[in-house]
C-alpha cells in the first residue's frame, strides 16, 4: 500500500510496476502484466504521472550541455521535409513481396503459391510464428523444423489455448505475413469466419490508454479502410484479437496496422507500421 | 525585476502556459513554434540523451527523433495530464533508452557510469554558464540534495535505471541484490522523493493523499 495506512498493501505490487514503467525497467513479462493493469487503474495512471514528473526533475539536474549548433539547423530541415500526419496521411503502398496464403483447413491442406519465404525458416522467431499459425489452423503439415524451437512453440500454444481452440476449426483463413517498411517480419494477420486476429512478433507496444492500433483493409486504387482496433500489450509472440464492427474482413488484398493516438480509428492511416498482401 | 531567465521561465505557471500554447500552434504547422519549443528543451533533452548514451551522435540522433516526433504528431501531447517539460523529457528518456539498448553501448556506459554519477550528484559540475546555474538554483540543486538524502541503495537502484538505461533485472545483477528489492527500492525511493520535491515549481500534480507513490 500506499503510506496513508487505508489498506492498499495488496496493490503494493503495482505501484513497484508503475515506477518501474515509468523508469522503463520492467522485464518483458512484468511489462505485459502491467499493461494490462494500467489500462483500467486510475492509481497506477497516477502513479505513473507522478513517477514521470519526479524523473523529468532528475532530468532537469542533469549537468547541460551543449549540441552541436548544426542539430538545430538539422531538426528544422527535417521538419520542413516531414509533413506532420494530421496534414497528409502517409502513402500507404503495398510493397513487393511474396503473397501470402489462402489456408483451408477443410482439406487440411497447405496451398501456398510461393515456397515459404526463407526468413520463416531461418529465424527463430520466424520458425516460432510459423509453427504457431500450423498450430493455430490445426494443420500441422507445414515442413517447419521445430528441434530447436519446440519449446517455444509448445510455450506459445500453451498461452494461447483458447484462442486455439477457438481458430482451430474448418474454413477459410486469409492470411497476410506483415513486414515492416525496412523488411522487418513483425507477424501476421489471420482472417477467419468473420473475425480477424493479428499474431503480433515484434510489433510495438502501445500506450493502452493513449494510443491504439488500427487495421487497416488495402484493396487497388480504394483507400484504407479502418477494420478495428487492437493492443499489442507485450514485445512477445502474442495473438490479438480486433475488435471490429465490420462484418467483411476477408475482402481485402493486403492489411496495414498503424499506430494512432487516441483510442479510435481516424479516417485515414496516421503512422502505418506494417503492411501485408494476401494471395489471390 | 529580473528578466525571467530561460529555466525560470520553463518552470513557471507562465512557462507551461507558454509551451501549451507553442504546442498549439504545432499543430496548425508552425515552424517558428517548433524553434521555440527546441530552444526551450532542446538542451535539456540532449543532456538527458547524452547522459544515457555517452555518445554525441546517439544523442542529437535521439533528439531529432524525438522533435520531430513531436512536429508529426503534436496532438499526442495533453496538457490536461501534465507539463510538457515531463512528457518531452519522459519520451527522451524512453527513446535514448531504446537506442542504448539497440547500439548496445553497453560496455562503453559501464566504464563511464561510475565516473559520471559522481559528477552528478557531486560538485564537479565544472564551466556552468549562467543558465545553468539558474536550472540547478533552482531545481538542480534541490533533486541532487533530495538524491543525496535518498538511502544508497535507493539511490543506486534509480540512477541505474533512470540514468542507465538498465532494466531492473539488470539493476538487480549489477548491485547483487534480488529483484524483489530493486522493485521495493525503486519504488520507496521514488516514494522519498515525491515527499522532498512534491512541492517544486517542476510538478504539475496535486499529489493526492493516499493515491500513487
Amino acid at each position: 500500500m500506499s503510506r496513508d495506512g487505508s489498506g492498499r498493501r495488496d496493490h503494493e505490487a503495482f505501484d513497484e510496476l508503475a515506477v518501474g514503467w515509468a523508469l522503463k525497467a520492467l522485464e518483458p513479462d512484468d511489462e505485459s502484466r502491467f499493461a494490462r493493469h494500467l489500462h483500467e487503474c486510475s492509481r497506477c495512471n497516477q502513479t505513473v504521472r507522478e513517477a514521470q514528473e519526479m524523473t523529468a526533475a532528475m532530468a532537469m539536474a542533469v549537468p547541460m550541455e551543449q549540441p552541436s549548433s548544426a542539430l538545430r539547423a538539422r531538426i528544422m530541415a527535417a521538419a520542413a521535409a516531414t509533413p506532420r500526419d494530421a496534414e497528409v496521411a502517409p502513402p500507404l503502398q503495398l510493397p513487393l513481396r511474396p503473397p501470402g496464403r489462402v489456408i483451408s483447413s477443410g482439406s487440411r491442406q497447405v496451398r501456398p503459391r510461393h515456397r515459404p519465404r526463407p526468413r520463416l525458416l531461418v529465424m527463430a522467431r520466424g520458425v516460432a510464428l510459423a509453427a504457431a499459425l500450423a498450430l493455430v489452423v490445426g494443420l500441422g503439415v507445414w515442413n517447419v523444423d521445430l528441434r530447436n524451437d519446440r519449446a517455444e512453440a509448445q510455450a506459445f500454444a500453451a498461452r494461447q489455448a483458447e484462442v486455439l481452440d477457438e481458430l482451430n476449426d474448418r474454413g477459410i483463413y486469409h492470411v497476410a505475413p506483415l513486414e515492416t517498411s525496412d523488411g522487418q517480419a513483425v507477424g501476421m494477420v489471420v482472417v477467419h469466419d468473420g473475425a480477424a486476429k493479428v499474431m503480433a512478433d515484434g510489433l510495438p507496444v502501445n500506450d493502452a490508454e493513449r494510443e491504439t492500433l488500427v487495421l487497416w483493409g488495402m484493396r487497388s486504387q480504394l483507400s484504407p479502410v479502418a477494420l478495428g482496433t487492437f493492443d499489442v500489450v507485450h514485445s512477445e509472440l502474442d495473438v490479438r484479437t480486433v475488435s471490429s464492427t465490420s462484418t467483411v474482413l476477408d475482402a481485402y488484398d493486403g492489411y496495414a496496422i498503424s499506430l494512432e493516438p487516441g483510442r479510435r480509428a481516424p479516417s485515414t492511416p496516421t503512422d502505418t507500421i506494417a503492411t501485408g498482401t494476401v494471395g489471390s | 525585476m529580473a528578466l525571467m531567465t530561460r529555466a525560470e521561465d520553463r518552470s513557471s505557471s507562465a512557462g507551461r502556459h507558454a509551451d501549451v500554447a507553442l504546442v498549439g500552434r504545432l499543430t496548425q504547422g508552425d515552424t517558428a513554434a517548433l524553434e521555440q519549443l527546441y530552444d526551450r528543451y532542446g538542451r535539456p533533452a540532449y543532456s538527458l540523451a547524452r547522459r544515457i548514451l555517452a555518445d554525441d551522435g546517439l544523442a542529437e540522433d535521439v533528439v531529432q527523433e524525438v522533435f520531430l516526433a513531436l512536429w508529426r504528431q503534436p496532438e499526442r501531447f495533453d496538457a490536461d495530464r501534465g507539463a510538457f517539460s515531463s512528457w518531452l523529457l519522459t519520451m527522451t528518456h524512453h527513446k535514448a533508452v531504446d537506442a542504448v539498448r539497440r547500439e548496445e553501448t553497453l560496455r562503453r556506459r559501464r566504464s563511464r557510469a561510475a565516473d559520471e554519477d559522481e559528477a552528478l550528484l557531486g560538485t564537479a559540475a565544472a564551466g556552468p554558464d549562467v543558465d545553468d546555474q539558474v536550472i540547478r538554483g533552482i531545481q538542480g540543486d534541490g533533486v541532487r540534495r533530495a538524491l543525496l538524502e535518498l538511502p544508497d541503495v535507493q539511490r543506486e537502484a534509480l540512477t541505474l535505471a533512470y540514468f542507465g538505461g538498465y532494466t531492473q533485472r539488470e539493476v538487480a545483477a549489477l548491485t547483487g541484490a534480488p529483484l524483489g528489492t530493486v522493485k521495493t527500492r525503486m519504488l520507496a525511493g521514488m516514494r522519498r522523493l515525491k515527499d522532498a520535491l512534491g512541492g517544486m515549481a517542476t510538478s504539475e500534480f496535486a499529489f493526492g493523499e493516499g493515491a500513487g507513490l
